[in-house]
């Protein structure tokens, strides 16, 4: 849980600020993926929630988007649990990661479809990539602090 | 693979309870029903994330300034002479404003005073690379309202899109949803300037017969709403102009950097 506040903090405040790559990494939907691969569906839906309600609360449009971004992450978490695929490399969560992240800005910008007069493609598919690679980055650097921090879900804990 | 594992009702009621809350609170916020939630915020992460926030933007401010060293020498030359002439013209303002003064209350016409204005800290940004909008720390307690004009390095960097009682979200400027009337102060044409998504601002619907330059500057008309005249938005890179469209539309370059924004100023009238 002093995971989850750390990074609700941080998506608010340090990452918008420092922008690495002129953009803002998707630091809580990797964490609610990480905590639904490595811990419980269960503790990853209340991140999810907790952390969306906080992030929606910042944000100044689209309320509701980021619990259902979170939530989605947490599910597609937890079904590939049920699935009982392996879950030993980082291949997994980049890929709940990398989906999400794609989601999220297509929504995002579908949503300004009637307030924007030109498209800037290019530049959309540059910012898209540069957050796709730190969302990456992130995933993979914080797979092992999650899995040392959240306890081991057993096989009667998963959901 | 591993074996695959056999769920309790238990756990899948937990599951669902926690979807179910997640989209009532959505709902909830949709509808502006999140008071405690939003008390709650204010007063928890609201404090909390501006310590960081004010550390990023110094990191970044810093990080900016790296890149710039090998031009400073330069770009104090210029900005020497830049204040020499507006010194100059200061002081021409100066005296204009002492005869228009004179002349205003001699016809018995109100004399404008400066804008009332109201200090505050930014201390949340927009968790998303896409829309651009910043929480700052003072709010409908401090007679801040929607619709006011929020000030930084002397431009116009937004208008206040939501007020708690400690806190107020910012609309910058630069965000696709931002409108507002300006003109161009040099000849007069009037427009509305928008946000473009990841590219700065433009002015849009100048009338084909008026005249705009680039380095012209642009300005708020005060027509409207709580943003008063003269307010300085940025000033005009290039025009766009084409025989066979009903209007003109310019780019504008704003000085704003989001992730350098750190004091701002709310103007609250005059």
């Amino acid at each position: 849980m002093v995971l989850a506040i750390v990074g609700v903090i941080m998506q608010v405040s340090l990452l918008p600020a420092l922008r690495p790559l002129g953009v803002v990494p998707n630091l809580m939907l990797v964490m609610v993926t990480l905590i639904g691969l490595e811990g419980t569906a269960s503790t990853a839906l209340v991140v999810a929630v907790a952390g969306g309600v906080v992030l929606d609360l910042s944000s100044g449009a689209n309320f509701g988007l980021w619990i259902a971004l979170l939530v989605l992450a947490a599910l597609a978490a937890g079904l590939v649990h049920r699935a009982g695929i392996e879950l030993v490399g980082s291949a997994v969560a980049s890929v709940i990661v990398a989906v999400l992240t794609v989601v999220e800005t297509v929504v995002i910008v579908l949503g300004l479809a009637g307030s924007v007069s030109s498209w800037p493609v290019g530049l959309l598919a540059g910012r898209l990539v540069a957050e796709l690679v730190l969302n990456l980055v992130l995933t993979i650097g914080l797979q092992p602090l999650v899995r040392y921090v959240m306890p081991k879900a057993t096989m009667g804990d998963i959901g | 693979m591993t074996d695959r594992v056999n769920f309790g009702d238990k756990a899948n009621r937990r599951i669902w309870i926690t979807v179910g809350a997640g989209m009532l609170l959505a709902v909830a916020g949709v509808l502006g029903q999140l008071g405690p939630l939003r008390w709650a915020y204010e007063h928890s992460v609201v404090p909390a994330g501006a310590g960081l926030a004010s550390t990023g933007s110094t990191a970044a401010e810093a990080l900016g300034n790296l890149g710039k060293v090998k031009d400073l020498a330069r770009d104090n030359l210029r900005l020497e002479q830049e204040n020499a002439d507006l010194r100059q013209r200061l002081a021409a303002d100066a005296e204009t404003r002492r005869d228009n003064d004179l002349l205003r209350q001699q016809l018995g016409l109100e004399v404008a005073g400066a804008p009332r204005q109201v200090a505050a800290e930014v201390v949340a940004f927009q968790p998303d690379s896409y829309r651009q909008f910043v929480t700052i720390n003072k709010g409908a307690g401090s007679g801040i309202k929607a619709g006011m004009a929020v000030l930084s390095g002397g431009e116009l960097i937004g208008t206040i899109a939501d007020t708690g009682n400690t806190t107020a979200r910012i609309m910058l400027v630069t965000d696709p949803d931002f409108k507002l009337t300006a003109k161009d102060q040099d000849t007069g044409a009037t427009g509305i300037v928008r946000g473009q998504l990841g590219s700065g601002l433009i002015l849009d619907k100048i009338g084909q017969t008026d005249t705009v330059k680039p380095s012209d500057t642009v300005t708020t008309t005060g027509l409207g709403g709580l943003v008063p005249a003269g307010l300085l938005i940025g000033e005009v890179q290039s025009v766009n102009t084409r025989a066979n469209v009903v209007f003109q539309t310019a780019q504008v370059a704003t000085n704003l950097q989001v992730s350098q924004l750190r004091f701002v100023y709310v103007v609250l009238g005059m």
